[in-house]
């Protein structure tokens, strides 16, 4: 077993299993794609799959997602059309939770490399207004060109702090919803990235919470009244999950809603390390890799007041 | 952050929008993709267009303020910069399918090829420039990008960072 064994042991009290948790951290994720609605079919990609000889598995919860036997997804043709984006199984969650309509104007505060954000614009079939922002400047370049790539013209990309976003570029002054893919420790991408806990501290759990926190209450702050933000992370640690929906929530401008997932999934915690939560917060929903044979993942659905 | 680096203009619809600081107007775009390849105007009723930089066009579908502070809006559709105006490799992708000239189709061999920049010998005549190259696989078309065809040579402009390098 890897050093992560150590820090995942906090999470004993979470699991029902948690030596099967470990087991799983410790085996590989197989490439996913997902199938880019707004310029092709997943008949036309399974066809194109097959007359360039590259096996797929599609993926049992989700018929736009296909497990792929290649180890460079991006040097394909389908690829270069637009057709395909690798994105893991649990990533094409929160924007099917936000569940954005055609029309709608949305912001996506950390978007990149936009993932999320381009699986959304498909949910609009392209249609209304996605802002995409991201405060790295080197991480925009990605940004940029997936949303090309993958034909999505109702984009706008802004570059700057999520904290502060400002609407002055705009003609408008609030959105219909909002995605808060928020940076987080990582935990939940061990299977991919082994070396992710490397850096791992409590203390810059503490830091990111912080962050998370402000950039989530930014977005409450920019959503209208009746409408709905999403908050995830791709982290197991309640410190970067619940107690920032709590706090969140204790602010007042928000409430957690009730919401379904096509896969596993276990109650949002209310309670950690003898702090008592809100008891709403049960209603978040937390994926361990065991439970699917996925990534780690925690979501929340939040409606503005 | 340096302004004039991420300032969107948008395109006046004709010339007599004379404040504009645009180099060219949404009708001379229009005219252009329908007198190259027959897409006819209708078709980008939904876009706006926006110029970044001088001949570098945007195309958008929604509507913002005319002069935009932003990094991105849309997809990069056409540079206007030069002699002839050419399409890029995603407004080609995107708006392709809707071509009905200057637009040649290729069997997947010869798509391979295009797709890791390689220019095709070709036994088709067509006007010289920017055409549309499309695939034909499995009863399918696919919009691949843009070639520059002369003399029976076609050149793939598939840009450098999105060249797939086959075994
Ligand atoms: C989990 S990643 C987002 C992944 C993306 N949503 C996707 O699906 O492709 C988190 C992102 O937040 C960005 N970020 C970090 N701090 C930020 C801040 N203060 N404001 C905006 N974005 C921030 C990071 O640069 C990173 O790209």
């Amino acid at each position: 077993m890897s050093d992560f064994t150590s820090i995942f042991s906090r999470y004993e009290p979470l699991l029902e299993d948690h030596s099967q948790f470990l087991d799983v951290c410790n085996t590989p994720l197989p490439y996913v794609v997902r199938i880019n609605t707004i310029k092709t079919t997943i008949e036309k990609s399974i066809d194109i799959f097959s007359d360039l000889s590259i096996d797929v598995i599609p993926c049992k919860w989700n018929p736009l997602l296909f497990q792929i036997n290649t180890t460079s997804p991006g040097n394909t043709l389908p690829y270069l059309l637009g057709w395909i984006h690798g994105q893991e199984e649990v990533s094409s969650l929160p924007p099917l939770v936000l569940d954005p309509s055609p029309g709608d104007r949305v912001w996506d505060a950390c978007a990149s490399p936009g993932s999320k954000t381009s699986q959304l614009a498909a949910l609009m079939n392209d249609m209304g207004l996605l802002v995409a922002n991201d405060s790295n400047l080197r991480r925009m370049p990605a940004l940029r060109s997936n949303l090309e790539r993958l034909g999505v013209t109702i984009a706008a990309v802004t570059h700057s702090d999520a904290r502060h976003f400002s609407l002055k570029p705009f003609d408008f002054t609030v959105f219909d919803s909002a995605l808060v893919d928020a940076p987080c420790s990582g935990e939940g991408t061990i299977r991919k990235n082994p070396s992710a806990l490397r850096k791992w501290s409590l203390e810059k759990l503490f830091s990111l919470q912080k962050l998370q926190l402000s950039i989530l209450r930014r977005a409450v702050n920019v959503v209208k009244s009746g409408g709905t933000v999403v908050y995830s992370t791709c982290t197991f640690s309640p410190e970067e999950n619940e107690l920032v929906v709590d706090k969140i929530l204790s602010e007042g401008n928000c409430t957690l809603i009730p919401f379904d997932l096509p896969i596993l999934s276990s109650p949002g915690v209310t309670e950690w390390d003898g702090i008592q939560l809100d008891s709403s917060l049960h209603l978040c929903k937390r994926i361990w890799p065991n439970q699917n044979n996925t990534g780690g993942f925690f979501i929340a659905k939040l409606e503005v007041k | 952050m340096n302004s004039t680096n991420t300032t969107f203009n948008l395109l006046p619809f004709d010339k007599s929008h004379e404040q504009n600081q645009s180099t060219i107007t949404r009708m001379e775009l229009l005219e252009f993709w329908h007198n190259r390849f027959g897409i006819l105007p209708e078709i980008f009723k939904e876009y706006t267009f926006w110029e970044k930089g001088s001949g570098k066009i945007w195309a958008f579908k929604g509507n913002l303020p005319q002069k935009t502070e932003i990094e991105a809006l849309g997809i990069r559709f056409t540079t206007t910069n030069q002699k002839n105006w050419k399409p890029t490799t995603n407004a080609a992708q995107k708006f392709g399918h809707h071509a009905t000239k200057n637009v040649l189709s290729l069997p997947l061999d010869q798509i391979l090829k295009f797709v890791q920049r390689d220019s095709l010998y070709l036994d088709w005549i067509g006007e010289p420039g920017y055409v549309i190259v499309r695939g034909n696989l499995s009863n399918h078309t696919m919009q691949i990008g843009v070639g520059l065809y002369s003399n029976g040579i076609l050149h793939s402009q598939i840009p450098k960072s999105r060249q797939l390098h086959l075994p």
